[in-house]
């Protein structure tokens, strides 16, 4: 479904300005080439969707302020479940 | 009796177009003149849970979807051709960061008044209040509501309310005036704004609350569905979980009018209909709300109620329903009608039919059947 945002494309890169690089940091810049992508993640009080999984270098995040280390590699995962 | 409405029947329309909106996506069901043939296309936003599509009746091409899916947030699509292409709002119905509120889906959407042609507004499950000044592209909240001192008191908390969540819905603008709006919330009952949202005031006196320890509330009542009578936006049509009821402005006291309603079939249900030319006919589709509340139809026979006399008295309509074993109902946005002089009347089930009659209800066909929990059914 996230592709929908990407044209197709399962892995994306992003730049982020900033020093001390967080996960938010990262998804705002993934909204600034993907409008729309990270409402869909992360709600209006700042907090991730129940079922949305982040995974930062292979380790859960659930904080949107978590630290990024710098050329980390995130994975974005739709936890499917219900019927 | 009340005099009948004057609003004249409009010619013939050349066809008509359903926006079906399921728990699984859109699909539109199309026929020509005759009513006879339909024809289902679809699926648009597989997947997604589609709660309200919309046409704006304004331009007759531009429509709105609300969607979510399971996992990810809700947003709005918007189609300014027809239902052909459609876009995602560039800033969806979200609540301000510091209310720390947030919205789980839209679940309705109200073209605005003819005179503000790039005004929608949408209702949000938990109960909140939005409007887009650009025909959908960007949403802000209607302050007036979602930061009144009396919204929390009004609403209950967010986790209140109906088992997919409190939900302000039923958003209708007097077409007489643009500053005249009603709202309905699933909890909170019917309000009303003067002032084009800056203030609204509740609305239900003689409406009940048999759920209330205090039967005889301001406020905390839960219509399922209001709407305007057809020609005549001085009386509505409420379907509530405690009865049907009507009111005529500028009376304040909701009339009662599903005493009618036989008495085992009961006066619970979630849609309302409103004959568009005909200020005394409405329909209701009642449900089985006894008990623990099943929510299929009484009995497991389907039925439509129509009355002609603004309520007096109600006509069981199921000639082409099944007589027995069939156990859906239908939600609070899945019945709508259209403007043929002889009017046709609409309904998708929970079981994902969508049933249709020709001639105001006396029979009804199947038009299509095998699609997903059907949440809207609305005429495009």
């Amino acid at each position: 479904m996230l592709r929908s945002y990407t044209d197709g494309a399962a892995q994306v890169s992003v730049t982020v300005d900033t020093s001390v690089p967080r996960l938010s940091d990262v998804l705002a810049a993934l909204d600034a080439a993907y409008p729309g992508m990270r409402f869909r993640m992360i709600d209006e009080a700042g907090r991730m969707r129940p079922h949305v999984q982040v995974f930062v270098d292979a380790r859960i995040e659930r904080d949107p302020l978590a630290l990024v280390a710098s050329g980390a590699k995130i994975m974005i995962v739709g936890a499917l479940s219900g019927g | 009796m009340s005099p009948r409405a004057t609003k004249t029947r409009t010619v013939t329309p050349r066809r008509v177009r359903l926006l079906v909106a399921t728990r699984k996506g859109l699909w539109t069901l199309t026929s020509e003149a005759t009513r006879r043939t339909w024809k289902l296309v679809g699926p648009q936003f597989l997947g997604h849970i589609v709660h309200h599509a919309m046409l704006d009746s304004r331009d007759g091409r531009t429509l709105l979807t609300a969607a979510r899916t399971g996992h990810l947030g809700p947003t709005v699509f918007r189609s300014t051709d027809a239902g052909r292409s459609w876009k995602e709002a560039v800033k969806p119905p979200a609540f301000t960061p510091d209310s720390g509120r947030v919205v789980d889906h839209t679940f309705w959407l109200t073209p605005g008044h003819p005179s503000q042609p790039g005004t929608w507004w949408a209702g949000t499950s938990p109960q909140g209040l939005f409007r887009s000044a650009d025909g959908g592209v960007t949403w802000d909240g209607v302050a007036g509501f979602n930061a009144h001192p009396q919204r929390k008191a009004w609403c209950g908390g967010d986790q209140d309310g109906t088992p997919d969540g409190p939900k302000l819905h039923s958003i209708l603008v007097d077409p007489r005036d643009p500053l005249h709006m009603y709202i309905g919330m699933s909890s909170g009952g019917v309000f009303e704004s003067v002032d084009g949202g800056a203030d609204w005031h509740p609305l239900n006196q003689g409406v009940r609350a048999d759920f209330q320890p205090n039967p005889d509330l301001e406020y905390g009542h839960d219509p399922h569905c209001v709407r305007f009578a057809g020609g005549n936006p001085d009386r509505l049509y409420q379907q509530n979980h405690c009865g049907i009821f009507r009111l005529d402005r500028p009376a304040t006291r909701w009339q009662d009018i599903g005493t009618g309603m036989p008495r085992s079939v009961g006066y619970v249900g979630f849609p309302m209909v409103a004959h568009p030319y005909d200020e005394d006919t409405a329909w209701v589709f009642p449900m089985d709300g006894t008990a623990v509340w099943p929510r299929v139809s009484s009995g497991g026979k389907p039925a439509a109620y129509r009355t002609r006399d603004g309520g007096g008295t109600w006509k069981r309509q199921a000639d082409g329903m099944p007589k027995t074993q069939a156990w859906w109902t239908v939600k609070r946005q899945a019945m709508t009608h259209d403007f043929f002089p002889t009017v046709g009347v609409y309904f998708g089930t929970t079981s994902g039919e969508v049933w249709g009659s020709r001639d105001e209800g006396r029979t009804w066909k199947c038009l299509a059947a095998h699609l997903p929990h059907i949440y809207s059914v609305t005429l495009a």
